[in-house]
């Protein structure tokens, strides 16, 4: 098996959102990160994964396996963490413990106490009373204390301070350096997928803008400074969105297209997602006038 | 399914002080009545309450979008509920008895009575689960009100108009009738549940 997740043409309609055609494909061994504004389409994409909703066309492939014919026995090796769902709050991680073992067959008793002793989770507090840092930890405990090979992450950074999430990040690394494991997280913290993903994957209103590798996408993209005369000779073709101000323009352009003597600085893929949203703002401007 | 029920089991368990608040009190109001059958009616709707409120714990912290993550399908989501209602209506069914034979009632009397409340509260039961399912238990708490108020309502319209209580003839076969609808009730019970659930997005 090559391929830990596999979308193919996946849709799905509601009355005022529409994710679709969406494409991409997760090697083994990787880490995906999944990016986009807030109501781009990232959780609906991650529940159509898990079959939590029901696609209106394609086809969904996790670990190899069909997601609407095997996904329960697919699940034992999924580990999931999602922002707003959770845990009944009046349990206790040590309560978590037995409930786990009683649903996997594969959970690991002793490796789940020492995450919670890596990550300083009480046993005995009720989940009520925990941070939501704590509480996303107790999540990733969860998720890696059974036999997972790939981890569902929506959102599972966010609300949390620096340090934690450089504490999370550097589990997840941790976890990838067996070849067979991979991780697919979406965020909209950016600078976090940076340090660590392989593939960057781009949704903009329910449309995959770009799912490419990250050195990929940082070696065709280059941040281009210049006059408002020098922008008007270069070819529109290698623009791909660009801001005006007093000082000159500030382009991301595609280097190879970038014809003359021009400097081009390195971007970053923060910067690329801001220049691809405001691209089609520009458009929707246009096409208004 | 083990760890379903242990979870659900250990969300209420941090309710029972009130609920054995509630039925100490029932308790001493059916004592100073003399009449045991109205403590064995609360107890059993009592039960059939908890699995609302179990329900409702799973929707306040998203449990099914979690639980559907993990090896746990649509169907073992909704049979778990109906296995917790199962176990619930047992220390319904335990406490009834015991403390009917405690008050001095004939075993068998005792028994049977134990039994029909069993029988209703298990009916009670499959009416309202389809219809927490399908609109959570916000809404579907009216319906179940509903649903326990439209029986008793009957009855009372149907005492007023001065009917003759049901002959001996009647009363020998009722329990048979009583355990084929608890039957047909159960099975349309659990299949409409399956049905909702399987279309359900959570």
């Amino acid at each position: 098996m090559t391929e830990a997740l596999k979308l193919v043409n996946v849709s799905k309609h509601y009355k005022d959102f529409s994710l679709k055609q969406v494409n991409l494909s997760l090697p083994a061994g990787c880490i995906m990160g999944f990016i986009g504004e807030n109501g781009a389409g990232k959780t609906t994409t991650i529940k159509l994964i898990l079959d939590l909703i029901k696609r209106d066309e394609g086809r969904i492939f996790v670990l190899g396996k069909d997601n609407q014919k095997d996904l329960k026995s697919v699940k034992e090796n999924i580990g999931v963490v999602m922002e707003d769902c959770f845990f009944p709050e009046n349990h206790t991680a040590s309560s978590v413990n037995k409930i786990l073992r009683g649903i996997y067959g594969t959970w690991d008793v002793n490796r789940f106490n020492s995450y919670l002793r890596q990550f300083s989770i009480p046993a005995d507090k009720q989940i009520k009373d925990y941070s939501k840092g704590m509480k996303m930890k107790l999540s990733i405990a969860a998720a890696l204390s059974h036999d997972s090979k790939l981890l569902i992450l929506d959102e599972a950074t966010n609300g949390l301070d620096p340090v934690i999430r450089d504490e999370i990040l550097d589990v997840f690394l941790e976890f990838i350096q067996d070849e067979s494991h991979s991780i697919f997280i979406s965020s909209h913290i950016i600078s976090d997928l940076e340090k660590v993903c392989d593939y960057i994957t781009f949704i903009h209103k329910g449309s995959i803008v770009f799912s490419e590798s990250k050195d990929e996408l940082l070696n065709l993209y280059g941040i281009l400074k210049c006059s408002e005369k020098d922008f008007s000779r270069i070819n529109p073709e290698a623009v791909i969105g660009y801001r005006k101000s007093q000082f000159g323009v500030e382009a991301l352009v595609k280097k190879k297209l970038v014809r003359g003597n021009f400097v081009i600085d390195r971007t970053s893929i923060e910067e690329i997602m801001l220049f691809y949203t405001n691209r089609s703002k520009e458009k929707q401007l246009e096409v208004r006038h | 399914m083990k760890g379903l029920i242990l979870k659900d089991l250990y969300n209420l368990s941090k309710q029972y002080k009130i609920v054995l608040i509630l039925v100490v009190f029932y308790l001493v109001i059916s004592l100073t009545n003399e009449d045991s059958s109205f403590f064995g009616g609360v107890v059993t709707i009592l039960m059939v309450m908890q699995l609302v409120t179990a329900i409702a714990y799973d929707e306040k912290s998203k449990w099914d979008r979690y639980a559907l993550a993990m090896p746990i399908s649509r169907t073992d989501l909704v049979l778990s509920k109906y296995l917790l209602g199962g176990i619930l209506l047992a220390i319904a069914f335990a406490a009834n008895f015991i403390f009917g034979m405690a008050s001095g009632s004939e075993p068998i009397e005792t028994l049977i009575i134990s039994v029909a409340m069993t029988g209703v509260g298990l009916l009670f039961m499959f009416l309202i689960l389809p219809f927490l399912f399908k609109f959570g238990v916000e809404k579907g708490r009216y319906i179940a009100m509903l649903i326990f108020f439209i029986p008793t309502g009957v009855l009372v319209i149907v005492s007023k108009m001065g009917l003759q209580l049901p002959d001996e003839d009647f009363m020998s076969v009722f329990p048979v009738i009583g355990i084929l609808v608890l039957i047909l009730a159960g099975i349309i019970s659990v299949s409409a549940s399956l049905a909702i659930f399987k279309k359900k997005e959570v």
